[in-house]
C-alpha cells in the first residue's frame, strides 16, 4: 500500500512538474508556433510577482499568487502589442527576439532585486505513511495541474472563443475575410498563454529558490512535453507528461537522475522520429478509426 | 550611414598604448553578474577593502596597488577572454579570482602557460597542485575531516551522500566516503543529481528508505538549493552536513525557514562569527573585520567566508612582495613557498610550501530553529595536508596538475 | 550577375582590410580578432542549412563540442608525434562528419521536419552536455586523455603553446591561417549555393514536395548540406579549443546553442558575408559589452537583439550592407 502510494506520489510529482512547464508554452508554441525561449522568464516573472507581492504588501498566498499570474499577463499583453505581434509568420526569427527578451527579463530581475530573494515557506504540512513523509502541497500541485489542463482543454476545445481562436491561428487570412479581429484574437491568445506560464510561476514559487533564473529550470521540460504531445497540445499533453514521467522516474529509480534526464531527452528523439504528431495525432488517430 | 562604418571600423581598431606606470597591477576576475553573482560580489568588495587599506598604509615597494577588474558574467568564455586580456594587454603583475572550478579550469592553463601568478581564493573540491596557483579557500580535508566525523558522534555512524554530479560533488563525495569509512562508519546511500534538477521528491523519498543518522548534501547552485525547502515541506529531519551552503551564499539568511534547520556546515569564516563568539580572538577580529568592511560597503547583505578568503589573499601576495622586494612572479612564488602568512579575519593563514593552499581556522555552524546560527566547536589551524602527504611538493618539484584522492600523484 | 559582382567588391575590400590589420594593431588585438573569427564557422554553417534551405538546427553545438573533445583526446594521446594537432584536426572533422551525417540521415530520412529538427537537435546537444557533465571519475578515460567532467580539458597542444611539433604559432600566424581558411570557406560556400544542387537546396525551402516531385532527391541534398554544416560548426569547435587550450560540455549547453542562431538570425541568415561579418561584430559587441558596460551589459545585448528583429527582419548586418552599397557609389562599379 505504501509502496503504491509511493508511485503515485513520484510519478505525480513528475508528471506535475511536467504539465505545470508546459502549459504556458503549449499555447504559444503549441498553438501559435512562436518560439517562446523566453518561456521561462514569464514563469520569473509570475514567480516573482508572487513572492514580492506576499513580502511586500504582507499578502497571503493564495492572492499573492493572483497578483503574479495578473502580472505575468500584463507583462505578456505589452510584449505581445510592442514586439511579438510583428513575429507572427515568422517562427524561427521568433527565436531571436524571444531569446533577447529572456535576456532582458533576467538580467533586469537580477539589477533590481539583486541575485537572490527570500523565499516563502511551503504552504500546507506532510503526513506520515509508515517510514516516508509526504509534503501536501506537492500532492495539491498533482491535482492543480490536471485541473487547470482540463479548464485549458475545455476552454479552447469546447467554448466559442476556443474554436475562434483555433480557427484564426490556422487561417487568419480566411478568419479575417468573416470578420474576425485577428490582430484582438492573437493578442489575447498570447496573454493566456503567458498567464499561464505565471501560473506555473506563482505555483513553484514557495517550493523553490528564488533567483532570476528560476524560471530556466523549466524551460527544457517545457519544450520537450510541447513536442512530445504533438500537434493538438491539449489533448496530447497529459499522455505525453505521463509517458515522460514514467521514464524519468523508472530510470531515475533504477540507474541515477543523471540518466534519467537523458532517458528523458532521447525518449524524445524517439518519439518525433516515430510519433511524428506526437501523442495528440497518435490519440486521434485511434479516435477516429 | 559613413559615420557608424568609422565608427565600427575605429573600434575595432582603437589602441591603448600601455604606459608602464609605477603600480603594482592586480588583475580580478570575478563573477559580478550570472548565477554566482551572489556569493561572488561580496569577495570583489573585500578585495576591494584590503587594496584601499594597503594603498592607504602607504603601498607596497613604494608603489600603489591598483586593481584591473572585469565582470566575467559566470560565462567560462569570458573567463578565457579576459584572462588573456590582462595578460597581455594589461599586463598585470598577479591575477585573482574565479568562483566555480570550471573557471578556474578554464583560466589556469592559460595563466600557467603566460606565467602568471594566480591566486584562486574559493572553497574547492581540493587537488590543484599547480607551480603558479595558490588556494587560499578551504579544501575538503579541512571542511569533512572536522565535520563528518564531529556528525557521527553526534548522530550515529550511517551516513547518505546527494551530491551534484560533476567534478566537485564527486570529488567531495569521494572525501566523505573516505572519511566515513576510517571512522568506522556506513554509507547507507549515495546519490548524484545533475545541475540542472530542481525537483526532488524522489530523491527524498530514497533517502527516507536508507534511514541515514547523517545526510551530506553537497548541492551546487540555485536549481539545487531547492533541495532544501522540498525536504522540509516533506518533513524529513535528518540532519544534514555540507561544506557549502551558508558560508558561501548566506541561505540561511535567505530562504524561509525551516528550509536549513538542522544543517551543520564547516567555513572558515562568516561574518556571524563575532556575534556567537561572544570574545577572544576570532570576537575580535571578525568583529574588527566587519566594522572595516562595512564602513566601505555599509549595505552588503553578507560577508561570506570568500570574502575573507579574498581578502587574505591580497594580503598573503602583499606579504610575499614585500619579502621577494620584487613583483617578478617566480621570485613572489619563492617568497610565498617561504611559509608566508597573514593574520586575518579568523586567524592566522599560512601557505603550505608543498601545496600552495592555506590553513584555515575551521568553524562548525549549526543552524539551528529560525535560522538561528550557532558555533560548537572550532577547529584551530588545519592544515591542507592531503596533497602534502600523498606527493605533491611544489618548493621541490614543478607541477602543474589537479589530483583527486583516487588519482593521487605519483611520486 | 551583377549584384554578384557588387557583393565581392565589398568581400575584397573587407578581406583586404583584414589581411592588412597585422601590420597596424599589437598581438592581443589580433589574438583576440582570431578569436572573434573562431565562432564564424559555426554560424556559416547554420547559414547554409537555415538561410538556404530552412533547417534550423538548434544544435550545432553538439558538432561543435564533439569536434573539440574529439580533437583533444586525439592529439592528448599522440602528443609528441610529428604534426599531430594537424592531423588531430582532420579526423576530429572526420568524427565529426561521420556523426552529422548519422544525426543527418536520421533526422531527413526520418521525415522530421520544420521546429522539429530543432527540437531533436537541440536534445542531442543537451544529451552530450549533460552525460560530459558527469565524466569526472577516473573511469572517464580515452587513452591517456581524461575527460574530466564539467571542469572540462586541458593539456592539449594548442596554437601558440611551445613543444608543438608542427603545431600552428600563436598571433600572425594563427591569424592569418584562420582568415585565409574563411576565405576559402566563403569561396566554397558561395560555388555551393550557385552549383545545381544548391539551387535545389534552395528551392526546397519552398516547397520540399514540389522540388521532390521533379526528380530530385532533396533527402540526399538536405544530408549532404547538413554534414557541411557540422563539419563547419566542428572547426568552430577545434579552433575554440585550440585558442583557450580547454574545452568543457558548458559549451555544449543550452545558451551555447542558443548564440549561434542568435548571431545568424541577427546578422542576416540569407547572406553568408554578412553572417561572418556579424558573427564577428556580435562577438565582439558581447565582449565589449561586458567590459564596460557593468551589469547593464547583457540588457543592452537583448534590446539589440530584440529591436534588430523588430525593425530588421532580414538581418541588421545584411540591412547596412544593402545601405552601404546602395550609398557608396564605387563600391557599385
Amino acid at each position: 500500500m505504501v509502496f503504491l502510494f509511493n508511485i503515485f506520489y513520484q510519478f505525480g510529482d513528475s508528471l506535475a512538474f511536467l504539465l505545470l512547464a508546459a502549459i504556458g508554452l503549449a499555447v504559444i508554441f503549441g498553438m501559435m508556433k512562436i518560439i517562446n525561449l523566453a518561456h521561462g522568464e514569464f514563469i520569473t516573472v509570475g514567480a516573482y510577482g508572487t513572492v514580492v507581492s506576499g513580502k511586500v504588501f504582507n499578502l497571503p498566498l493564495p492572492i499573492a499568487m493572483a497578483f503574479g499570474v495578473v502580472i505575468t499577463i500584463i507583462f505578456g499583453l505589452i510584449l505581445e502589442k510592442l514586439i511579438i505581434r510583428y513575429l507572427y509568420g515568422r517562427p524561427l526569427d521568433s527565436v531571436v527576439a524571444t531569446w533577447g527578451i529572456s535576456l532582458i527579463v533576467s538580467q533586469s530581475f537580477l539589477v533590481i532585486f539583486g541575485p537572490s530573494y527570500e523565499g516563502l515557506q511551503t504552504p500546507m504540512g506532510n503526513f506520515q505513511l509508515g517510514e516516508f513523509s509526504y509534503s501536501e502541497y506537492r500532492i495539491f500541485l498533482i491535482f492543480i495541474a490536471l485541473i487547470i489542463l482540463f479548464l485549458l482543454y475545455y476552454l479552447f476545445m469546447k467554448t466559442s472563443f476556443g474554436t475562434l481562436a483555433r480557427a484564426t491561428i490556422e487561417n487568419p487570412s480566411i478568419s479575417s475575410s468573416m470578420g474576425v479581429d485577428v490582430k484582438n484574437v492573437y493578442t489575447i491568445t498570447f496573454a493566456i498563454g503567458a498567464g499561464l506560464a505565471g501560473v506555473t510561476g506563482a505555483l513553484y514559487a514557495p517550493t523553490m529558490t528564488i533567483v532570476p533564473s528560476i524560471g530556466q529550470a523549466f524551460i527544457v521540460s517545457a519544450f520537450i512535453t510541447v513536442v512530445t504531445a504533438g500537434a493538438s497540445p491539449f489533448v496530447g499533453l497529459v499522455p505525453a507528461a505521463a509517458f515522460l514521467g514514467t521514464v524519468q522516474t523508472s530510470v531515475t529509480f533504477f540507474y541515477k537522475s543523471t540518466i534519467g534526464l537523458i532517458a528523458i531527452l532521447c525518449a524524445v528523439i524517439l518519439i518525433i522520429r516515430y510519433l511524428p504528431k506526437g501523442f495528440s495525432g497518435l490519440i486521434l488517430k485511434t479516435r477516429s478509426k | 550611414m559613413k559615420k557608424i562604418v568609422i565608427f565600427l571600423i575605429s573600434s575595432f581598431l582603437i589602441m591603448f598604448s600601455s604606459v608602464k606606470a609605477d603600480t603594482i597591477k592586480l588583475g580580478i576576475l570575478e563573477d559580478e553578474t550570472g548565477n554566482f553573482a551572489i556569493a561572488v560580489v561580496p569577495k570583489i568588495h573585500a578585495y576591494e577593502l584590503a587594496v584601499k587599506e594597503i594603498n592607504a598604509a602607504g603601498g607596497v615597494l613604494g608603489k600603489k596597488l591598483e586593481i584591473v577588474r572585469y565582470d566575467t558574467q559566470s560565462d567560462n568564455r569570458r573567463f578565457q577572454e579576459f584572462a588573456r586580456r590582462l595578460i597581455k594587454k594589461d599586463k598585470v603583475d598577479v591575477v585573482f579570482g574565479a568562483f566555480s572550478s570550471a573557471s578556474r579550469e578554464s583560466i589556469r592553463g592559460i595563466m600557467e602557460k603566460g606565467k602568471m601568478l594566480y591566486f584562486y581564493n574559493n572553497q574547492y573540491e581540493g587537488g590543484v597542485c599547480s607551480k603558479t596557483t595558490f588556494v587560499t579557500g578551504a579544501v575538503p580535508e579541512q571542511q569533512f575531516s572536522t565535520l563528518v566525523p564531529w556528525m557521527m558522534d553526534k548522530y550515529g555512524k550511517n551516513v547518505y551522500t546527494i551530491a551534484a554530479d560533476y567534478n566537485f560533488g564527486q570529488i567531495s563525495a569521494e572525501w566523505v566516503r573516505q572519511i566515513v569509512k576510517e571512522n568506522g562508519g556506513t554509507m547507507v546511500g549515495e546519490e548524484f543529481i545533475p545541475l540542472d534538477v530542481s525537483q526532488f521528491s524522489q530523491t527524498i523519498q530514497k533517502i527516507q528508505k536508507a534511514k541515514p543518522d547523517v545526510l551530506m548534501t553537497l548541492l551546487v547552485g540555485a536549481k539545487q538549493a531547492s533541495f532544501y525547502e522540498q525536504q522540509a515541506s516533506a518533513g524529513l529531519g535528518i540532519p544534514m552536513g555540507t561544506s557549502v551552503n551558508v558560508g558561501q551564499a548566506y541561505e540561511h539568511r535567505r530562504f524561509a525557514p525551516p528550509a536549513l534547520e538542522n544543517m551543520y556546515v564547516t567555513v572558515n569564516y562568516i561574518e556571524e562569527v563575532h556575534d556567537v563568539i561572544k570574545s577572544g580572538e576570532f570576537h575580535d577580529k571578525s568583529k574588527d573585520f566587519v566594522k572595516r568592511f562595512k564602513a566601505l560597503y555599509p549595505n552588503e547583505p553578507y560577508i561570506n567566508m570568500e570574502s575573507a578568503n579574498a581578502y587574505n589573499a591580497i594580503n598573503l601576495y602583499v606579504n610575499a612582495v614585500k619579502k621577494a622586494g620584487t613583483t617578478e612572479t617566480m621570485k613572489v612564488v619563492e617568497a610565498l613557498e617561504s611559509g608566508i602568512s597573514f593574520d586575518g579575519p579568523s586567524g592566522v593563514v599560512t601557505i603550505d610550501p608543498k601545496s600552495h593552499h592555506g590553513s584555515h581556522t575551521i568553524f562548525l555552524v549549526e543552524v539551528g530553529k529560525g535560522h538561528k546560527v550557532s558555533i560548537p566547536k572550532v577547529w584551530k589551524d588545519i592544515q591542507p595536508y592531503w596533497l602534502g602527504q600523498s606527493g605533491c611538493n611544489l618548493a621541490q618539484k614543478a607541477d602543474y596538475s589537479q589530483y583527486t584522492p583516487s588519482n593521487p600523484p605519483s611520486n | 550577375m551583377k549584384t554578384e559582382f557588387k557583393k565581392n567588391k565589398l568581400q575584397f575590400i573587407t578581406f583586404l582590410i583584414l589581411g592588412a590589420l597585422p601590420l597596424f594593431i599589437d598581438s592581443f588585438y589580433l589574438d583576440n580578432i582570431s578569436y572573434f573569427m573562431c565562432w564564424t564557422f559555426i554560424s556559416l554553417g547554420l547559414a547554409v542549412i537555415w538561410g538556404m534551405g530552412g533547417i534550423l538546427s538548434f544544435g550545432q553545438t553538439a558538432f561543435f563540442g564533439l569536434a573539440g573533445y574529439g580533437f583533444s583526446v586525439i592529439s592528448i594521446n599522440f602528443l609528441g608525434v610529428a604534426g599531430v594537432s594537424l592531423w588531430s584536426i582532420v579526423l576530429a572533422l572526420l568524427l565529426t562528419g561521420i556523426f552529422g551525417v548519422i544525426v543527418g540521415y536520421f533526422l531527413f530520412y526520418g521525415g522530421i521536419y520544420d521546429v522539429f529538427i530543432g527540437i531533436v537537435t537541440l536534445a542531442i546537444t543537451l544529451v552530450l552536455e549533460t552525460f560530459m557533465q558527469q565524466t569526472a571519475g577516473p573511469e572517464y578515460v580515452i587513452g591517456k586523455a581524461r575527460l574530466n567532467g564539467f571542469n572540462g580539458m586541458q593539456g592539449m597542444p594548442t596554437i601558440g603553446f611551445e613543444k608543438v611539433p608542427y603545431g600552428l604559432v600563436e598571433g600572425v600566424t594563427q591569424y592569418y591561417f584562420i582568415l585565409i581558411l574563411s576565405i576559402i570557406i566563403l569561396i566554397s560556400l558561395y560555388k555551393f549555393k550557385n552549383s545545381k544542387m544548391g539551387l535545389i537546396f534552395l528551392a526546397s525551402k519552398e516547397d520540399r514536395e514540389r522540388v521532390s516531385s521533379l526528380g530530385h532527391n532533396v533527402q540526399k541534398i538536405q544530408l549532404i548540406a547538413f554534414t557541411i554544416a557540422s563539419i563547419l560548426a566542428g572547426i568552430s569547435g577545434i579552433l575554440y579549443t585550440n585558442w583557450g587550450g580547454y574545452i568543457t560540455p558548458d559549451s555544449m549547453g543550452l545558451v551555447s546553442a542558443a548564440l549561434p542562431v542568435v548571431y545568424v538570425a541577427a546578422s542576416g541568415k540569407k547572406d553568408f558575408f554578412s553572417v561572418f561579418i556579424g558573427c564577428i561584430f556580435f562577438v565582439w559587441l558581447s565582449q565589449t559589452l561586458a567590459i564596460n558596460g557593468k551589469q547593464f551589459a547583457i540588457i543592452v545585448m537583448g534590446l539589440i537583439l530584440v529591436i534588430s528583429t523588430r525593425f530588421f527582419p532580414d538581418g541588421i548586418i545584411l540591412m547596412l550592407k544593402d545601405k552601404l552599397i546602395k550609398k557608396v557609389k564605387w563600391l557599385q562599379f
